[in-house]
């Protein structure tokens, strides 16, 4: 995947964060590297929510065995974990 | 869509009705104090502890629904419907996390002991503060040369003051929250395990519950679950599984009261009538059998779903199928306050590919529906149990109030089942949540 396109998903995921799981409250705080657990950003039904956009909208479906902390840091984090889980297999 | 069972599924099931009746004939007694070793044994020998674990182990090698039916048989013919919780809690919630994410060599050692009853495992997860939230939880465990340590105490562990064995869970990163929670296996003769004496409860007397406390409790690396911070998935996991099998005891119960209520109405006269005659009798019966037959259809459809999202040749989790439902929500016990709940909206859209035929359903799709068909399951039939109780209760009037013919034990043991493995209300909340609300 190109930088454009590792942009663009980044971005998506940070609209969907601020308008959706934040409701667009403290938007303009949200960066790719707010720490999204240690700030209470992500709780586990937001966390939920977030796997539904990311299965639903991007057509990922993330395996239980990836649902660890360091997965889901900040936006960086999940970014590299949704194009991870993006290639092809092989 | 087939609703009938095979013929080794009836047998299955008939086997384990004639089997646990003859293991544990009607005593009152016994009812009323919790489970002993021989009991546990006896469990075993009828296959009923490690129903859903490999043959191989020494289990049955069942999926979750032929497993829910033995679940179901036993619950409907052993009045401890404490000892058939106690039994239900130690394979859904320990057996099954160990094969599902323990070490081979630990599956080894454990799995077993834990189907032949040799073994009695207890599920710590419930804290003071983490109830229906046990996203943070305040046991922790701290790395040490070749392991952990964990320290702090467990509120309310099912079958804890017997158990030899306990899966727990603690924090290993507060930084990471919910997904900082890291599961163990931990012995009972470990240094540092403490369990306390079993509480005063109000029902499911045959099961014993008590606190159980770390302290400076090593574990080696070996008997972390899964990997660190793999807690929640694997928490969650054990969950899916008892909110689709565990509640089918409850099944078992409900029928055992609406055939003692059919036999009594039948029987007693009052005003020159047989109760049965009066509608407000008859159309109270009818309420509970279509609260029976509601709870099996969603019990065996959550069932279902479990088992098409199990991978592996014996009924061992896939790992990558089951959907993070996103909660960390509690464990085999009576008294907790968990929150939990999927969150996804459910709008796609049905079979509109003009295909329309009974074969078309989508893989992809099923699965998604995997938490909302435990969640209404376990809402219905716990729920469903309760109100059958408390109708039973009336049906047999100051004998249903009386402890002598076990009428006001069912109502006293239905209580607990709409707050274990998340109440009713987070279930409602799961529910909605999956409507995109």
């Amino acid at each position: 995947m190109s930088d454009i396109e590792r942009a663009d998903l980044l971005e998506k995921l940070i609209g969907f964060v601020r308008d959706d799981l934040l409701n667009g409250q403290a938007g303009a705080e949200l960066t790719p590297t707010t720490p999204l657990l240690e700030w209470g950003v992500l709780d586990s039904i937001k966390t939920a929510r977030l796997l539904a956009f990311i299965r639903d909208d991007i057509g990922v479906r993330v395996p239980p065995k990836k649902m660890v902390g360091d997965h889901f840091k900040d936006l960086e984090h999940v970014t590299d974990l949704v194009l991870e889980l993006q290639q092809p297999v092989g | 869509m087939e609703f009938g069972w095979n013929t080794e599924q009836r047998a299955r099931y008939a086997t384990t009705l004639a089997g646990v009746r003859a293991a544990f004939p009607l005593d009152r007694e016994r009812d009323e104090r919790p489970f002993t070793r021989e009991d546990w044994l006896r469990l075993g020998k009828l296959g009923v502890l490690g129903a859903s674990v490999p043959e191989r182990f020494g289990g049955g090698g069942l999926g979750a629904l032929d497993t829910a039916r033995v679940i179901e048989a036993v619950g409907e013919g052993c009045s401890s419907t404490g000892l058939v919780f106690a039994a239900a809690a130690h394979q859904f919630a320990c057996a099954r996390p160990i094969l599902d994410f323990a070490e081979p060599a630990v599956q080894e050692r454990l799995l077993p002991g834990i189907c032949s009853g040799a073994l009695i495992a207890g599920n710590a997860m419930t804290e003071a503060d983490a109830g229906s939230d046990v996203s943070r939880l305040a046991v922790t465990a701290t790395p040490t040369d070749g392991g952990y340590v964990l320290d702090g105490t467990k509120s309310f562990v099912s079958n804890g003051p017997v158990a030899d064995v306990y899966v727990t869970y603690a924090t290993t990163d507060a930084k990471a929250a919910h997904l900082g929670l890291t599961g163990f296996v931990v012995d009972r003769d470990a240094p540092g395990v403490v369990a306390g004496p079993p509480f005063e409860k109000t029902g499911l007397l045959g099961c014993p519950a008590g606190t159980v406390s770390f302290d400076g409790c090593f574990v080696p690396d070996s008997q972390v679950l899964g990997a660190p911070g793999l807690g929640s998935t694997v928490f969650q996991t054990s969950m899916a599984w008892e909110r689709a099998c565990l509640f089918a005891l409850y099944l078992g119960v409900q029928q055992r009261l609406l055939d003692a209520c059919t036999d009594h109405v039948r029987r007693r006269r009052q005003f020159q009538r047989r109760l049965s005659e009066f509608q407000a009798v008859s159309h109270r019966l009818a309420e509970m059998k279509l609260r029976l037959e509601s709870g099996r259809l969603l019990l065996y459809r959550a069932c279902w779903e479990l088992d098409r999202e199990v991978g592996g040749d014996d009924g061992e989790y896939g790992g990558d199928d089951r959907e993070y439902d996103g909660d960390v929500r509690n464990d085999s016990r009576e008294d907790d306050r968990e929150y939990g709940g999927d969150v996804r909206d459910d709008s796609r859209e049905d079979d509109r590919d003009g295909s329309g035929g009974d074969d078309r359903h989508d893989q992809d799709e099923g699965r998604e529906d995997g938490v909302l068909w435990a969640a209404l399951s376990k809402l219905a039939v716990s729920e469903g149990v309760l109100e059958t109780a408390m109708d039973a209760v009336r049906l047999f009037g100051a004998r249903g109030y009386l402890r002598e013919d076990g009428i006001e034990a069912a109502l006293r043991d239905a209580v607990p089942g709409t707050l274990f493995s998340g109440t009713s209300d987070i279930q409602r909340e799961i529910i909605a949540r999956e409507l995109g609300l």
